[in-house]
């Protein structure tokens, strides 16, 4: 039988071991619990498990530095360079999962954010990514377009990008895209 | 067996027969997470993790099998000290692969040794991209320079100039809403 747990680690405890937020102290007396104390493993387990899948979800739209992260880890996936106006067909890479979309050509330097808006080729919006991570120097925004995400986008997407300075927006560039391995949800 | 406590499940090893195939499995059942939770921690990374939590279970039924330890009592501490040693001869040798095992251990890779299935089913990769989405740009991007790109609060809070323990507070609202979002469609085993 499991003795009751009284060792009431919070949350935000779990969330700070796993980011190596706590004193090696603190930390070590994490790792203990989680090994010797049944409950505290289970909280530690559902935690860990957010953390584990966290790092493996690649976000949709990605800096250059997780690119470049990317194509150190190996994963496959096709690069799909654009130009503002360009309408494309792209596909994945046979068993990968990224098709990576680099919107190109757009003057971002001194632009406190971009936006960048999805929708279809008549115009119904699709989704909407705030403050964004972006290249200023290159003038890039990097999509890490996913294959699940066919189950919940339609194959012809616009991606529409947005400057903002001050209170400012303003839509800057668009790209077509077919993704030719999708059919659509 | 799952009534079974730690020690219980240990001697049925040490023991062999016709349980003791059983014991192992549910020995890893209890501890290939736990050691897979230790190595994420400090190797930050999961296959490494993954690897570390197979090299542990390996190295601590092998031990189990050949009578090599003294208090089956203490099973969770002797498993503790196995991640600490493992991830040591990972971190030094500076070669993640199976050479740390090799050294440790003296059998070949026990049947039993089977991962467990992800918390939220095979679709969890998935299904957390489509939370992360759902969360504020701020709260995504911390999320994603913690756990994806494994950055230490310091270096977020310079990178976006937030103080850092505006940076804790971020990551911990994002990672409970993250839970719930992941929650939404079933509790996770």
């Amino acid at each position: 039988m499991t003795a009751p747990c009284t060792h009431t680690v919070t949350a935000e405890c779990w969330i700070d071991f796993f980011a190596g937020d706590l004193e090696e102290e603190s930390g070590q007396r994490l790792e203990q619990l989680m090994f010797e104390c049944a409950q505290c493993a289970v909280d530690a387990e559902r935690w860990g498990a957010i953390v584990g899948t966290a790092t493996l979800a690649i976000p949709p739209v990605i800096s250059s530095e997780t690119f470049r992260t990317l194509q150190g880890r190996g994963e496959p996936m096709t690069e799909n360079v654009m130009q503002p106006g360009d309408d494309r067909r792209a596909s994945f890479p046979e068993g990968g999962r990224l098709l990576i979309h680099r919107l190109q050509g757009v003057a971002l330097e001194g632009v406190d954010r971009v936006n960048l808006t999805l929708s279809t080729p008549s115009g119904s919006p699709l989704v909407r990514f705030e403050d964004v991570p972006f290249d200023r120097e290159c003038g890039e925004v990097i999509v890490a377009c996913q294959r699940h995400f066919g189950e919940s986008f339609p194959r012809e997407i616009v991606f529409e990008i947005e400057r903002c300075v001050a209170d400012q927006a303003e839509v800057v560039a668009a790209y077509t895209v077919d993704h030719v391995d999708w059919s659509g949800p | 067996m799952q009534d079974s406590d730690n020690a219980e499940l240990a001697s049925r090893v040490q023991a062999g027969g016709a349980l003791a195939a059983a014991a192992e499995a549910e020995l890893c059942r209890r501890f290939w997470q736990r050691a897979r939770l230790y190595g994420l921690r400090h190797l930050r990374g999961v296959t490494e993790a993954e690897d570390l939590a197979q090299q542990v279970m390996e190295v601590t039924l092998s031990a189990l099998r050949s009578g090599r330890v003294d208090d089956l009592a203490l099973l969770d501490r002797y498993v503790l000290g196995v991640c600490r040693n493992v991830a040591h001869s990972l971190r030094r040798s500076g070669d993640r692969t199976r050479k740390a095992v090799q050294r440790l251990t003296l059998e070949p890779t026990p049947d039993a040794v089977q991962p467990p299935e992800p918390p939220w089913g095979a679709h969890s990769v998935e299904r957390l991209t489509l939370c992360l989405s759902a969360l504020p740009a701020r709260e995504q991007r911390i999320v994603q320079l913690s756990f994806y790109e494994w950055k230490s609060t310091g270096e977020i809070a310079e990178l976006l100039g937030v103080a850092s323990g505006n940076i804790r507070v971020i990551r911990h609202r994002a990672l409970r809403k993250l839970r719930t979002c992941m929650d939404l469609n079933g509790d996770p085993r």
